[in-house]
């Protein structure tokens, strides 16, 4: 035995548990004793034995009713019960006794040998009890691990079987190789996840590029017509605000916010508005390719932000990405320099903000956008917000003007554009969620790429061999930033496989 | 008086420790005359009950250290007694009991005496 066993025993008579305790004593086990049915009841609440000797025979409660009440609580199971009886006792006694759970039963005088055996084996039976509840309990912990898998979504370390696995028997075997199998099914479906994740990440943030790209030679058009900037970012956010509200009510969303809500959207607005004025203000000074290569700079100023807040996690092969990217922007722009495009290089700098501001709104949403925000609402509100932000301007200015009322070119092209501001807004807080800030700002490339091709479409400015070379460069910058690494204790989806049986053939 | 197999018995039980059989004595020999008293008591009272739970612990510790006939009349007294007797028709057993306590009680004595320890 490893451990002294530890035996109550029951007995009103002092000299009977005198003998008792002596003779446990001498073959190695402590005890306790009490004097009457009701103690041993209040004690074995308290305590845990080994083994309990119960007197049949007591004045109140006797042994009969201490076994019935103890069957009666359920505490029956915790400690095996010899009973003792007197010399000649009453064998119906014994056996109700034996009825009512008790493990077997001694007379008085004790014989020495039996009072040995049946003490000894009693306690070695609750061992082994012992023993073999605590495999169940384990096997119990290996079941509830495996329901937890097939639940669905699962951690390995949310299946606690570190313990159960660390045991020298055979369930810890088995707990080992489980937990190995659950993190080979981890690791497989974690990698699974990121590709996928990766492809929505790339094709939102294609269609995100394209549009957003097509807003840049679209304000070069409308600057050409009209020279109201205030007016032109005022309708235009208005529009693709209210664009985006409509959207929200009609799919039955609430445009209410709390005031914590309103606070981050007005901020938002007001960089998302001072952006919007500074690109259809520069629209006039630069050239749509040289625009559409300024707005690549936000990928820098998001990843620089980011690193430095420690939002993301910053890698070498990020860095490098970035690194590549920035070169093939430098080039894009030393050979773009030397022909035309730009007037002055103070509205290059200037130009270089809108990437800037941006950049600070990726940050923005991605730390700061409230989960429990709807994000066409939030665009609708936001987008109207900074509409409001400058129509004073505008009034001041002198940049307002009624959209419509002339059925002008420059009229359409305003509410065109405000239709693709609307919609890449929606699409951009979507990205952010899915890929990250660091790998949403990527989606820079993507704009300069079409916008490039937009403005050599719309506006007929030419593309040069150079031109082409730095875009590959920029691509495969994009290519090394990748998407957002999570942070860990991310879960995994575990799907079994169907499995069919193999019918077994007559002729066999 | 005594059944020196009974106490051969009992210190085999309680591991051969000579100083353990002369504990278990003294206990009894404390406790003896409470559980006398008590008879007597419920005599009086006519408390049967208490007259069959007093006869009841005499005899199994009578019977541990080998008092057998203290034993025995111990246990026709307690056998005897039924739910919601009085106990007045063991007023002689009683007595006799009490007379046999007078010698059992100086045996035990001398046994202790004979295992190293004085009384």
């Amino acid at each position: 035995m490893t451990q002294a066993a530890h035996v109550l025993i029951v007995d009103d008579n002092r000299t009977s548990r005198m003998v008792a305790a002596k003779a446990l004593r001498q073959l190695g086990c402590t005890s306790a004793e009490v004097g009457s049915g009701e103690e041993a009841l209040e004690l074995l609440k308290r305590a845990s034995f080994d083994l309990v000797l119960l007197d049949i025979e007591m004045p109140g409660m006797d042994g009969i009713e201490v076994l019935r009440q103890l069957r009666a609580s359920g505490q029956r199971l915790a400690a095996p019960v010899l009973v003792i009886s007197g010399h000649g006792g009453n064998t119906d006694v014994v056996v109700s006794a034996i009825e009512l759970g008790a493990t077997d039963f001694l007379s008085k005088p004790f014989d020495p040998t039996l009072f040995r055996a049946r003490v000894m084996s009693s306690i070695e039976n609750k061992r082994l009890r012992d023993a073999e509840l605590d495999n169940l309990k384990q096997i119990d912990r290996l079941s509830e691990a495996a329901m937890i898998m097939e639940s669905g979504r699962f951690h390995p370390a949310s299946l606690y079987l570190d313990s159960v696995a660390a045991r020298p028997d055979a369930i810890g075997r088995l707990a080992s190789v489980f937990m190995e199998m659950a993190h080979q099914v981890y690791d497989r479906e974690l990698s699974m996840q990121r590709n996928i994740r990766t492809l929505n990440g790339a094709g939102l943030l294609l269609l995100q590029g394209v549009l957003w790209g097509l807003i840049v030679p679209l304000s070069i058009l409308i600057y050409r017509e009209n020279t109201m900037t205030l007016g032109v970012t005022f309708w235009s956010n208005m529009v693709a605000g209210v664009l985006c509200c409509a959207w929200a009510v009609g799919s039955g969303k609430s445009l209410r916010v709390s005031f914590q809500e309103f606070t981050f959207l007005l901020i938002w607005a007001a960089v998302f508005g001072l952006s919007s004025i500074v690109l259809f203000e520069a629209a006039g000074h630069v050239s749509g390719i040289v625009m559409s290569i300024i707005l690549a700079l936000q990928g820098f100023a998001v990843f620089t932000i980011a690193a430095a807040m420690r939002i993301e996690a910053p890698s070498l092969r990020r860095f490098a990405g970035l690194g590549v990217g920035l070169i093939g922007v430098l080039a894009l722009l030393l050979v773009r320099e030397q022909v035309t495009g730009v007037d002055d290089w103070m509205w290059l700098l200037i130009a270089m903000l809108v990437p800037i501001l941006y950049g600070a709104i990726d940050i923005l949403l991605a730390v700061k956008h409230p989960p429990t925000l709807d994000t066409i609402v939030s665009s609708g509100l936001v987008l109207v917000l900074s509409a409001l932000l400058v129509l004073p301007l505008a009034l001041v200015q002198g940049h307002a003007f009624l959209l419509g009322a002339s059925l002008s070119v420059s009229d359409l092209l305003v509410a065109l554009t405000g239709v693709c501001v609307g919609f890449c807004t929606v699409l951009y807080i979507r990205l952010i969620a899915l890929a990250g800030a660091v790998f949403a700002s990527q989606c820079a490339y993507a704009i300069t790429v079409a916008g490039i091709a937009w403005s050599v479409l719309l506006l007929n400015e030419a593309l040069s061999l150079w031109t082409g070379v730095a875009l590959l460069l920029i691509i495969s910058g994009l290519a090394l930033v990748g998407p957002k690494r999570e942070a860990g204790n991310v879960e995994v989806e575990f799907r079994r496989k169907a499995r069919s049986m193999p019918v077994p053939s007559p002729a066999e | 008086m005594i059944d020196p197999r009974a106490l051969e018995r009992l210190m085999e039980t309680l591991g051969g420790d000579p100083a353990d059989l002369a504990d278990i004595i003294e206990s009894f020999l404390e406790e003896g005359p409470t559980l006398l008293a008590s008879m007597q008591q419920a005599m009086a009272a006519g408390d049967g009950g208490m007259l069959k739970r007093a006869a009841h612990s005499l005899k199994s510790n009578a019977r541990d250290l080998g008092a057998e006939k203290l034993a025995s009349m111990c246990q026709a007294v307690e056998s005897g007694i039924k739910q919601g007797d009085d106990g007045q028709e063991h007023v002689a057993a009683v007595a006799a009991i009490l007379v046999e306590w007078e010698g059992v009680a100086p045996a035990l004595v001398g046994e202790m005496k004979r295992l190293g320890r004085s009384a």
